[in-house]
């Protein structure tokens, strides 16, 4: 007993050491990824069972009723670009040097979904269904519809695994979309909760403002949403004030969510 | 330090018999462990995430004092090697509660075997705080402690579960002893 513990602690201060890039660990989980297909197979099954029954009436509601928002988001789309345009102008004119600005169009997308397997509760990690095999690689940013969710840490071939912002162990760099306020959010192992901190107290931040990547550190690309302002505490005597924040993301509940391959990876990798 | 199965005193006639029963209990040990990692990977609602007992701990719990020959240090301690990457934790965290539960029962299965119900209960209350203790000072250490009271949340639900699956289990091994 004695020696199996000191082996267990010793592997626990080698895996604690070496997280990101592990060999060993990588073959298992590659090795073991049939037993999670195998869990998930009930919900994907139910999932295929629910797409095959549906009746061409419902179909064709659901066909109307996305045709219409494509059309708004078309719309939008349009509204974006003529933005964008001119915004890139002014910086031109100011003679700017922001680049991250430029990333935000260039940007691939492409969609993977989370196998439905539990992993540890506290730890906020998923499971997704594309790996390396699909040039996903570590540090590579995911979002749902709505707003940044993560990061994947771990990659084997077939599958990845991704931390999301949700987790104490995740921090994102942000900036306040109304006035450019930056600092940093970071998980509190809970879903549906962030915490801004680092904000000098008395700066301008309030309820209902948006958080977006700011794009600094190089990871996550600009201008994505992180989350909106629930509430503000100034703890006395503190240099610091702290807020709460609702994600974006709806975390907890989606399956499907977007891989992002920023176009400026490649110029910051090499 | 660790000690000898004692196995099944019981009556013993003629060697073919007792091979079929000892293959009776491997097939058992080794359903009540698929199961048990089955239950722990199902998904749940996020809510109850929190509450999920430790089956594989009533598991390894059951093997080590009514299946003693099927139980093990080692083999706890590798079983919690492939659960820690199954379930994303740091590797050697389940290897060491696992190995530890074990340990326990198998240390004083004699005493836990003529245990009531409601004594196990008590005992495996004992063991998750003991586990969960472990597990925390653990992610203290490694800078990822959870912010939440609802980590102790498997203290309460899984002594809850241990009449079920130790009533099963016990119809399990009648049934496949009586083949």
């Amino acid at each position: 007993m004695v020696a199996v513990t000191l082996l267990s602690i010793i592997l626990i201060a080698t895996d604690h050491r070496l997280q990101k890039s592990h060999q060993i660990k990588q073959w298992m989980e590659a090795s073991l990824y049939p037993l999670h297909q195998l869990i998930d197979f009930p919900s994907s099954m139910s999932v295929w069972i629910a797409d095959e029954t549906t009746s061409s009436e419902s179909l064709q509601e659901e066909n109307a009723s996305l045709r219409k928002k494509n059309l708004l988001l078309q719309h939008k789309l349009q509204k974006h670009e003529a933005v964008e345009a001119e915004n890139s102008r002014l910086r031109e004119l100011l003679d700017s040097s922001f680049v991250f600005g430029e990333i935000h169009g260039n940007d691939q997308v492409r969609l993977a979904e989370i196998i439905s397997v539990d992993l540890d509760a506290f730890n906020q990690e998923v499971i997704l269904n594309k790996g390396s095999s699909d040039k996903v690689y570590i540090g590579q940013p995911l979002m749902d519809a709505t707003g940044v969710m993560g990061q994947i840490i771990r990659v084997t071939p077939n599958s990845s695994t991704a931390l999301l912002i949700s987790s104490s162990r995740h921090s994102i760099p942000v900036q306040n979309r109304r006035n450019g306020i930056r600092s940093i959010v970071i998980g509190i192992g809970q879903p549906n909760r962030l915490k801004f901190r680092f904000l000098p107290t008395g700066s301008d931040i309030t309820p209902g403002d948006t958080l977006i990547t700011s794009g600094l550190g190089g990871r996550f690309p600009y201008g994505y949403p992180v989350g909106t302002i629930q509430s503000i505490n100034h703890p006395e005597g503190e240099p610091f004030a702290e807020a709460l924040l609702t994600p974006a993301a709806s975390i907890e509940k989606s399956r499907e969510i977007l891989l992002i391959w920023p176009s400026s990876h490649s110029e910051i990798t090499e | 330090m660790a000690i000898q199965p004692l196995g099944d005193n019981r009556v013993r006639v003629g060697t073919s018999r007792h091979a079929a029963r000892s293959n009776a209990a491997w097939s058992m040990a080794a359903i009540l462990v698929a199961g048990a990692i089955l239950l722990t990977l199902i998904p749940l609602p996020e809510t109850l995430r929190p509450f999920r007992p430790h089956w594989l701990t009533l598991v390894l719990f059951y093997l080590g004092v009514f299946s003693p020959l099927q139980s093990g240090i080692i083999r706890s301690w590798l079983l919690g090697i492939i659960v820690d990457v199954l379930t994303g934790t740091l590797m050697g965290l389940h290897a060491l509660t696992f190995s530890l539960t074990t340990f326990i029962a198998l240390q004083f299965h004699l005493q836990l075997r003529i245990f009531v119900v409601a004594q196990q209960m008590i005992t495996i209350t004992g063991l998750i705080l003991l586990n969960l203790i472990i597990e925390i000072l653990i992610r203290a250490a490694t800078d990822n402690s959870p912010d939440t009271l609802l980590f102790w949340g498997p203290l309460l639900t899984t002594p809850l579960f241990w009449p079920p699956v130790y009533i099963l289990a016990d119809r399990m091994t009648r049934s496949l002893n009586t083949r």
